[in-house]
């Protein structure tokens, strides 16, 4: 290849490069923008400004990565946290409060802006693996129907979404049947378990809600568990629910509506 | 076969969306730990009349001292599909050049809600969280419980 081709690649690149590096000033701050693009179609912002040592800067990305992850629905788990804190520490960064930041001197500002600059990208490698998850049909609003189609004289009302205190946490149950003061009985919970974050999490949260609320009267009231996405869950899981809960009903992804059958018997059993 | 409902992403975002916790309780819960996750169960109509329920998740991220550092996204299958932030420089949906507080819009033909954006001129004096919320509110046709319990707790999925 010739030399001067290899040249004018520089000098093209140069000039691109040189356009596409803009720069706004805010209050004591800096914002600029490179000239690349994250995965999630956005120029990376990072800011400079000046440290409360004289002749220092610090140069950071304001926290806009981690907050663009999460209007994404990417949250901050510790293994994502520890790579993010490795990532920073390769480019002599740190990574704390959810930025991405380095405290630099004039020598060193550009390549300390690059440098938070490819955290900056690097962190959002996660959207590119970020899949929508296809929720069909809502659990709660066909349990809600099948609620209404077995209340009874009996229920004086359904409450919906009842917080309740245990020995360590609050607890939520997604509904509560009030049965009428005279009849002297105990309310019906109804709680729905989602595998939002994996079904061994969710069978271990159901756990320790039912022994935080052991010896209270919350405690005593019936319950009613829906498990959804039944197809995600393993035997050991289910059981587990199954042997902390009255009654348990199992539905999979798709299958919801029949929930507006299965609960009016299912709360009939349980009113008995 | 899995239907992804993405078609009715247009008309979710010009309904309202009632989200069952107050807007107190938001920013409460925003100051305290600079982020929050709400969902609500929207309903709508699909084109034949029935009845489509849609969970939506609300993502507030006021983490940053800076507030061009704050977003607000309104999630459908875990996937942004509305949302407000800020970039120094972008290019707008119609390809003229734009600087500072951005809706996302919806692109229907990549079922994308990252890439095309649209500037906001009433986000300018945006300095606090509750500032944010209700313009980002405003924007999005989001509303909240009226009823304020005094409860920094959110009705997070447990």
């Amino acid at each position: 290849m010739e030399t001067t081709f290899c040249h004018s690649i520089r000098d093209v690149l140069s000039t691109h490069l040189a356009a596409g590096v803009h720069v706004m000033p805010w209050r004591e701050l800096c914002i600029i923008a490179l000239p690349w693009k994250t995965p999630d179609d956005r120029l990376v912002d990072v800011y400079v400004e000046p440290d409360a040592e004289p002749g220092r800067y610090r140069v950071h990305d304001g926290g806009k990565s981690l907050s663009e992850l999460y209007a994404q629905g990417i949250h901050t788990s510790d293994e994502r946290a520890d790579y993010f804190t490795r990532l920073a520490a390769r480019f002599e960064a740190t990574f704390e409060d959810d930025t991405f930041l380095k405290v630099t001197r004039w020598p060193e500002l550009a390549s300390s802006v690059l440098a938070i600059g490819q955290c900056a990208t690097l962190a959002m490698q996660a959207v590119v693996r970020h899949d929508p998850v296809f929720e069909r049909v809502i659990a709660t609003a066909h349990v809600a129907r099948g609620l209404q189609r077995w209340r009874s004289e009996e229920i004086e009302r359904i409450d919906e979404d009842v917080r309740v205190q245990g020995h360590q946490s609050y607890h939520r149950f997604q509904f509560v049947a009030q049965p009428r003061p005279a009849l002297m009985r105990q309310p019906l919970a109804l709680k729905i378990l989602r595998p939002t974050y994996s079904p061994r999490v969710a069978a271990e949260r159901y756990g320790f809600m039912v022994l935080d609320l052991d010896r209270l009267d919350v405690g005593r009231w019936p319950r009613l568990v829906v498990v959804t996405q039944a197809e995600r869950w393993q035997q050991a899981q289910l059981r587990l629910v199954q042997r902390l809960s009255r009654e348990t009903l199992t539905v999979r992804s798709g299958e919801e509506a029949l929930l507006e059958d299965l609960v009016p018997a299912a709360m009939t059993v349980l009113a008995a | 076969m899995m239907t992804s409902y993405f078609h009715l992403v247009p008309q979710l975002r010009s309904e309202v969306k009632y989200f069952p916790c107050s807007r107190g309780a938001l920013v409460r819960a925003l100051t305290a730990k600079g982020k929050a996750e709400v969902r609500a169960e929207h309903v709508t109509l699909d084109a034949d009349g029935t009845e489509v329920f849609a969970d939506l998740r609300l993502n507030v991220n006021c983490t940053s001292r800076f507030p061009f550092a704050w977003s607000a996204s309104l999630k459908l299958h875990r996937k942004r599909v509305d949302g407000v932030d800020w970039e120094s420089h972008f290019t707008q949906y119609d390809g003229t050049a734009a600087s500072g507080w951005q809706r996302h819009l919806w692109d229907k033909a990549r079922e994308d809600g990252d890439s095309l954006k649209t500037v906001l001129t009433n986000f300018e004096d945006v300095a606090s969280i509750e500032t944010f919320l209700l313009r980002v509110c405003e924007v999005m046709r989001i509303r909240f419980d009226p009823k304020d319990h005094g409860d920094d707790l959110l009705p997070f999925d447990s």
